[in-house]
């Protein structure tokens, strides 16, 4: 029941499906693990939830790399305004493009644009300044501007 | 979280929508190879323990080795010391007086002139020979008590004399009163002379064999869901480290009976329909292979109390589980599973108990002995942790 919602919320963090699998299963054992914790009378999808996307940014934490420097050839041209050609992607295809993102650049973007933190948040919990933050979701968006435009090119 | 953002960013309303929705199948894939991936994990995790657990039983069997070693090799040490100091007593030709004093010539001169020397030294040395266990003070009273006679046979104008050295003119055999003598030490223990010791310090071997049986109670959970009660019987072989210490090993063949709510249990794979059972009662034949310390606690003549510690290998032999639902409707359930599965479990319970052992004769001994055994790690099909207590009772021979 609570799989195919938890890997939708692991993939976009993980580089494999198998690592979105792994994240997953640490995050479902702090469940059992916790279960006395959690109060009954709350939804539970949300209390699911964060202790996944935690899971998820202890194990950037522990693969963490160098800072990919080398940022994609930045797009010089507009996404295009008519949002009908992009909405036709898929979710996989979403998945596939922020997996092509490095780690520290994915985690950020998640973060911000799909989990809704904010900059002094996101740099609390990934142990970075606010402008690193700021700075990591701008190359993101670039590089995922750069993967879009070739994908529908 | 401080809530949604206002998504001006077309990129970001886009991810923002996509990532709602998802249409994710499961795949059995996924969870196969994570599995394997947490079994090596266990694996790992469960050597690491073995490791440490072997290490440090190791440890202290090595420790009170080394500790009875030492105190053996001290009293060994001291004896050879006693021994040796025996021996050189015994050389000596007089304990009064082991070194010839010379002999004032002045006195004896007066008393006996031209008296030769070799004369004179023969009559000094023909003293009796004292026991080396007499003490320095009694050999000083009867160096004394010598000279004191050997005074009063002398002639009056030699008593006057300064010097009190032995010049006796005529032997004096002073021996010991038969008072004496049972006032001084017992007879000298030299190195050749056997001590005789009672029949039954004779003949110790230190290896011994033991026939055990016991009734034994095993649960998986609590102690107050215990089942029908099964049984131990076997063989033990021991080995005397010190008077008080001993090793021992053995093969027990067990019969344990449990039952206990499913929880408890972790078998491989899915029970029937997905529907798991509420009880399960387990009937397991073991052979159990323990490794134990016993220490004398207390000794008697006869007897003696004793407390044991080691850990026990676990070879399933063979293990039938039977399975009762609540809802008797499921026609998928699967009612009991067994099988000779012969799976090794080393390690992987620890073994307490508190005895007392009573000699029927030299060679022949029975002991009654409460135990317990605690799970060190999960065992069997059903990846369950034994708890067993019972009661020993064995015979035992002295080889």
């Amino acid at each position: 029941m609570f799989y195919a919602y938890g890997m939708s919320i692991t993939l976009r963090y993980a580089d494999t499906r198998e690592q979105g699998a792994a994240i997953l299963n640490d995050a479902f054992m702090k469940v059992f693990e916790n279960i006395k914790k959690y109060d009954e009378r709350r939804s539970f999808k949300p209390w699911l939830r964060k202790i996944i996307i935690n899971t998820a940014i202890d194990h950037y934490h522990k693969e963490q790399k160098q800072p990919d420097v080398m940022d994609l050839e930045s797009s010089e041209h507009a996404m295009a305004e008519d949002e009908t050609v992009i909405s036709g992607i898929s979710y996989q295809e979403i998945i596939e493009m922020m997996q092509q993102l490095s780690p520290a650049y994915r985690a950020v973007f998640n973060l911000y644009v799909i989990e809704g933190f904010n900059h002094e948040e996101i740099a609390g919990m990934l142990g970075i300044s606010v402008g690193t933050s700021k700075s990591n979701l701008a190359k993101a968006k670039r590089n995922l501007r750069v993967i879009l435009e070739k994908n529908l090119t | 979280m401080s809530g949604k953002h206002q998504h001006d960013d077309s990129l970001e309303r886009l991810f923002q929508k996509k990532a709602e929705e998802y249409d994710i199948s499961y795949r059995d894939e996924d969870w196969h190879k994570l599995e394997r991936r947490l079994d090596a994990r266990d694996a790992q995790l469960l050597y690491r323990r073995r490791l440490i657990g072997v290490a440090a039983a190791a440890m202290l069997i090595i420790g009170f080795l080394g500790y009875f070693t030492y105190d053996n090799h001290t009293r060994l040490n001291n004896l050879t010391e006693q021994i040796h100091e025996g021996q050189v007593a015994d050389e000596q030709p007089s304990i009064i007086d082991p070194t010839p004093e010379p002999v004032d010539r002045t006195a004896v001169d007066r008393v006996l002139p031209g008296l030769p020397e070799r004369d004179l030294l023969a009559i000094t040395e023909d003293l009796p020979r004292l026991p080396l266990a007499v003490a320095e003070e009694e050999q000083d009273e009867f160096a004394d008590e010598i000279t004191a006679v050997r005074i009063r046979q002398l002639p009056a104008t030699a008593v006057s004399s300064p010097d009190l050295s032995p010049v006796v003119p005529k032997r004096v055999d002073i021996k010991p009163e038969a008072e004496t003598d049972e006032q001084m030490t017992g007879p000298p223990l030299l190195a050749s002379e056997e001590v005789e010791l009672p029949d039954r310090q004779q003949k110790v071997s230190r290896f011994s064999l033991g026939l055990v049986g016991a009734p034994d109670l095993t649960t998986v959970g609590s102690v107050s869901n215990l089942h029908t009660p099964g049984y131990k019987f076997g063989l033990t072989a021991e080995y005397q480290l010190s008077s008080r210490l001993a090793i021992s090993t053995g093969i027990v063949h067990s019969t344990v009976r449990y039952s206990d709510r499913s929880e408890q249990y972790q078998p491989p794979g899915y029970l029937s329909g997905g529907v798991a059972p509420n009880e399960i009662t387990g009937e397991c034949i073991i052979l159990d292979v323990p490794i134990t310390l016993k220490l004398d606690v207390l000794t008697y003549d006869n007897s003696r109390i004793f407390a044991t510690a080691g850990v026990s290998s676990y070879i399933m032999l063979n293990e039938e589980y039977n399975f009762n639902y609540e809802n008797q409707y499921n026609e998928e359930r699967i009612e009991s599973w067994s099988d000779r599965t012969g799976t090794r479990h080393w390690l992987s319970n620890a073994g307490f108990s508190v005895g007392y052992e009573y000699d029927v004769h030299p060679s022949w001994s029975v002991r009654a002995e409460p135990f317990i055994r605690i799970p060190m790690q999960e065992v069997g099909w059903a990846n369950v942790r034994l708890f067993s207590m019972g009661s020993f009772v064995s015979i035992n021979y002295r080889l």
